[in-house]
Formats: structure tokens, sequence, C-alpha cells
């Protein structure tokens, strides 16, 4: 074994963790290798220091009087907490969901179920009234002039229009259908 | 007010042997003796880690209360009862890493200079050491090692004193920190060098 091999066993040989045979050929490099063994002593050493931490331990009666502050700090809950001990009320009180699911997770569920309710009404409700009245905006009169010159009531959507160039660009759009009229007529197209 | 001092029933109680599953099962039924039998076999291990992780009494008291009424009142959810000790110790390394957290974050001192808590490595050095001087090196030598532990980072502090003060195995660390059992040694190992060098004044002589 040299001194990398040495190095990657260090750890598991002061915790004993290595197998015979390494332990062995270890103990062999320590015998011929001062760094090492040096090395070796240095984290024995240390870890011997870090035992030397006793921790102070206090008066017998710190143990009662936690104890009882716990106890207070519990109030009664410690027999309500076992589920064996239930008392009626809470069985009363439950309300179906998983155990694990905590008063914040199930408050969380109920406001995202309203919430999905109030959203599924509120969309019924505006698809009903769209349906009862047809949108005003898209009711516009077209007036189809001579030169294929259009005029809506509402000028202001059509303003970029420019008739001249592509009637094919108009026709059969969403727009709805207009029909090519003679000269002087004037037709009416209501959009569906 | 509970009398948790042993008497003769309970020495002969403790003669019996109780099976840890069982006195665990008995608390979860909401038998309050078993509860306090569960805090008498643990509150000094629970006191030893957390003041290991926190250096002082009133944070260790603190995590110390924390520690058993979160385990009381969850102690129903515990499917395993073969579990309970990793789960403990999960809770107080836990519980002291957060309080450790908040501490810091109120840059208050970690470490304790309370003289009613003298440690028994200073009260062993004083008896036997004659020489007043070589009293106030061991002092110095203590301060050193709390210095060095509490220099180390949250996880490898944590690794450190279960493993070297506690003597937990490494499978038990890997439980109590929920990690894997490599992360334990990795953080073993930095936590070990850092200590080497930071205490090598005392270690080289």
């Amino acid at each position: 074994m040299d001194c990398r091999e040495f190095e990657n066993y260090l750890q598991d040989y002061l915790d004993n963790e290595t197998s015979s045979s390494v332990s062995q050929a270890i103990e062999e490099h320590l015998n011929q290798c001062t760094s090492c063994r040096c090395e070796l002593d240095a984290y024995k050493k240390a870890s011997l220091l870090v035992q030397l931490r006793n921790v102070p331990q206090p008066e017998e009666n710190y143990w009662e009087t936690t104890y009882d502050k716990i106890q207070d700090e519990m109030s009664a809950s410690i027999l309500q907490m076992s589920p064996n001990a239930q008392s009626p009320e809470a069985v009363k009180q439950d309300d179906g969901l998983p155990e694990h699911i905590n008063w914040p997770k199930r408050i969380s569920y109920f406001i995202s179920i309203a919430a999905l309710v109030v959203f599924m009404i509120t969309g019924y409700w505006v698809s009903n009234e769209i349906a009862e009245k047809p949108d005003e905006e898209f009711s516009t009169v077209i007036v189809v002039e001579p030169e294929w010159r259009v005029m809506t009531a509402n000028q202001s959507l059509y303003e970029n229009f420019a008739p001249d160039a592509d009637f094919s660009k108009f026709s059969g759009a969403a727009m709805g259908v207009i029909s090519p009229v003679s000269q002087g007529l004037q037709a009416e197209a209501f959009l569906k | 007010m509970l009398n948790l001092k042993l008497s003769a029933k309970d020495h002969a109680h403790e003669d019996a042997l109780e099976k840890q599953e069982s006195l665990i099962e008995r608390a979860q039924d909401g038998d309050e003796l078993a509860y306090k039998e569960l805090y008498k076999r643990y509150c000094r291990v629970v006191y030893t880690l957390a003041y290991q992780m926190l250096g002082n009494h009133s944070d260790t008291d603190e995590v110390v209360q924390e520690t058993f009424i979160r385990v009381f009142k969850n102690l129903h959810r515990l499917r395993n009862a073969k579990a309970f000790t990793s789960w403990l110790y999960q809770i107080a390394i836990n519980l002291s890493i957060d309080h450790r957290k908040v501490r810091t974050r109120r840059r208050m001192l970690p470490l304790d200079d309370n003289p009613e808590f003298v440690s028994n490595y200073e009260l062993a050095t004083a008896k036997h050491v004659r020489n007043p001087g070589q009293v106030l090196e061991n002092k110095e030598l203590l301060k050193q090692i709390n210095f060095a532990i509490e220099d180390l980072p949250e996880q490898q502090r944590a690794v450190i004193v279960m493993h070297e003060v506690e003597g937990m195995s490494k499978k038990m660390i890997s439980e109590v920190l929920d990690c894997s059992l490599v992360t334990v040694r990795t953080n073993l190992h930095h936590a070990r060098k850092k200590l080497r060098q930071n205490l090598r004044k005392y270690i080289q002589e």
C-alpha cells in the first residue's frame, strides 16, 4: 500500500470499517511511513479532543419542571391527538378529507373549489347573454357602391380597407357574404 | 405535577424492561404514563444532542421542550415504532439547526458562559490538576474545542456530534439527517479535516 491508497482508506480505518486484509496492509504501511502515521495520529487526537466536550447536565429538578412546561403547552391536546381518544365532537367535525390534510390545506382546497364553481356559473351566464343579444358591433350595415367602395356604419372598423385593391379579401371572410350588385343599387348585408 | 424521580416501583418496572414498541403503542393510545416514560428515557439524550449543536443552556432548553411537544403531538402518525429513536433525534437536530439559524441572523453569541454550567471536563481537570496555570490552559483548550465545533457548517457539526461524541453509527445518522450514507461519510470526512486544522495547535503538542 502506498500513501495515496492509505489516504483513501483513512476515514474507514478510523471508524474500524476496513476489512481485515486492508487493515493489515494499512498497519504494514504505517510501520514504514512516518508521515502517514502522523496523519493518523492527528485525526485520532482531534477526535479525542472533540469527545472532551462534555455537556454540563442541568440540576435534577430541571427535568421535572421541563416536563411540566411541555404538559402545559400541550394542555389537554395529548389525549385529543390520539385517534383512539378522539371525542365525538371531533368525529362530527370530520369533513371526509384524509387525516394528513391539515387545516390550511383544507381551506385552500375549499377556496379553489368555490372559485371554480363561480367561474363556471359566470361562464354559463355570459354565454346565455351573448346568445340572447347579438353583438351590435357585428351587425354593421355594409353598403356596396358601384365602384366596389365600401361604406360602413362603423367606419372606423374598416378605415384601412382598400376595396379597389382586392375585393376577394373581403368576400367570404368572417364578415359575412356580400353579393355584387349592379350599378346604382345598394345592398345591405347583415353579418351573421 | 408528575414526579419524575424513580421510585422502587419504577425500578421494578424498569427491570421488566418494557419493550420500546409497546411503550410507543401505549403512548399512541393516549397513555399519559407512557408519555412520561418516553420523556424520562430520552430527555437527557435530546438535551445532550441539542446542547452539542447549540452550545448554551437557554437555547437547548427551548429546543428540548419544542422537540417533545412535536413528538407527542405527532406520535399517532408514527407508523413504525422501531423508527422512533431516529425520528426523535431528527426532530431535535432539525430544530437545533433552525434555532441556530435564527440566532445567527440575530447575531447572538453562541457559547455558554454561565458559570452554573461548568463542564465535566473542567471539573475533572480542576480536581486532578494542582497547577492553576494548567487549569487555565485546559479552560482555553475547551474554549478552542468549542470554537472549532461551532465553526463547522450545520450538517458537518451534526454529523461529528452524533458520530464522534454520541457514538451513533453512520447508518443511524443517515436516517436522522434523512440523507445518504455517502453524504454522511463525506460530511464526516470534511468535519474531521476542519477540526484537525482548527485544533492543530493542541494536536501537535
